[in-house]
């Protein structure tokens, strides 16, 4: 096997990057596979949730992302892996449906819905995936997503009762 | 699932080095000069960065293996309750080298043994770049040195296995551009050369390999350490020393 590369770059960081890689497993080998996964797909990431959650996120990336974990929760070793591929398959399309205004899945509504709230269910996903989900499921719904881009419940009007005043804000 | 106590049993270097230490059951010098073979590059970086040309640093790379590593035999005191080869490795060598700059003029060699040359090729290998100080050359060819040998443990793993496609999946996406700074072929060529589905799944034989790579690279590390426990510290002062600066 050849010596490392060592022209004006330094092979540092792509050492770094196995030393993290092994860091990364040992805490949470289902995450980590799916971090390699996205930052495969775009090395300026080092993890899923960076790379779905980013405002930025291009569709061709969406598409990518979700063929790669559509893959992982059907392969995936360990039954964390696919259900963390599972997560992220729903994270990607969740991106494409909040950023692009774009359905790259053939799944039904109701199954769109399953897997939005189960992402959005689990506690633990990292946080910016869980808010994108309750955005594609405000989507989906036909409810407006807030202006910050976090969801928001629809407020409800005010049911009227026979003789009841009305309180108006 | 990879975790610390994966790392496996760290009997493997330490009873190397217990055994060249005692000189029983493996003869000493077979023991010792596989222990040599292995880490002599990180002693070489040392040395270089220390301000010795290449020349004096095979000189005294070799003058430490045979003085230190076998005739004055630093593992008597590799003691599995300090934990760690290679900072003992490191600390012997600052000093030996310390030693030498006191005492060039009177110090005596211990001939060269057969068991142990440099060659020049083995030099040029070992010129690798990175690092601004002595501590960090030897850090960095230590790295190159423990994922070199994973890698190619890897390698042989997959073939052994029937992952031959796995492995050269791997290979141009992850080893290519790590060793030669190749660009990274493309998925589409992947699946065309190696008759795959599609893009999802020669990401995820990347990702199969990658996960065999990080356990054996665990294993690798748990190898240098007395306790299982230590692997994940280890290696987190391995990445601080990479990526210091001086």
């Amino acid at each position: 096997m050849s010596t490392f590369h060592h022209s004006e770059s330094s092979p540092q960081p792509m050492m770094a990057d196995a030393l993290r890689a092994a860091l990364d497993s040992l805490q949470d080998p289902a995450m980590a596979s799916a971090d390699w996964l996205a930052h495969d797909i775009d090395p300026g990431y080092s993890t899923a949730a960076d790379l779905l959650s980013n405002p930025a996120i291009t569709l061709e990336q969406v598409r990518q992302a979700k063929t790669v974990f559509k893959t992982m929760r059907i392969v995936g070793e360990k039954s964390a892996d696919r259900r963390v591929g599972g997560r992220m398959y729903a994270a990607a399309i969740a991106a494409g449906m909040v950023r692009h205004e774009e359905r790259v899945s053939k799944q039904s509504n109701a199954a769109l819905r399953r897997g939005f709230q189960a992402l959005l269910d689990d506690r633990k996903m990292p946080q910016s995936l869980r808010d994108l989900a309750g955005m594609a499921l405000c989507k989906l719904n036909g409810q407006p997503v807030g202006r910050n881009g976090a969801s928001r419940p629809q407020p409800q009007a005010p049911r009227l009762e026979p003789g009841v005043p009305v309180e108006l804000e | 699932m990879v975790s610390s106590a994966d790392a496996g049993s760290s009997h493997t270097n330490w009873s190397l080095i217990f055994d060249a230490a005692r000189g029983e059951a493996i003869p000493a010098s077979s023991a010792l000069e596989k222990l040599a073979r292995r880490y002599w590059p990180a002693i070489y970086a040392f040395i270089r960065k220390s301000g010795r040309d290449v020349h004096e640093a095979a000189d005294l790379t070799q003058g430490f293996v045979c003085d230190v590593m076998i005739t004055r035999n630093i593992f008597t005191h590799a003691d599995p309750a300090r934990g760690r080869f290679r900072s003992l490795l490191l600390s012997s060598l600052q000093n030996y080298l310390k030693e030498r700059h006191r005492h060039a003029a009177r110090q005596k060699r211990a001939p060269v043994t057969r068991s142990f040359r440099l060659e020049d090729s083995d030099i040029a290998a070992a010129e690798i770049a990175g690092g601004d100080t002595p501590e960090q050359a030897f850090a960095t060819q230590w790295n190159a040195t423990l994922i070199r040998a994973v890698l190619q443990k890897v390698q042989s793993d997959c073939r052994g296995a029937g992952l031959e496609a796995h492995w050269a999946v791997f290979e141009a996406r992850v080893v290519g551009p790590m060793l030669t700074g190749e660009p990274r072929v493309s998925y589409a060529k992947l699946v065309e050369r190696l008759e795959l589905d599609d893009a999802g799944q020669a990401a995820n034989m990347m990702v199969t390999v990658k996960r065999r790579f990080v356990h054996a690279l665990v294993q690798e590390v748990g190898r240098t350490v007395d306790d299982p426990l230590q692997v994940e510290e280890e290696i987190r002062e391995m990445l601080r020393d990479l990526e210091q600066r001086a």
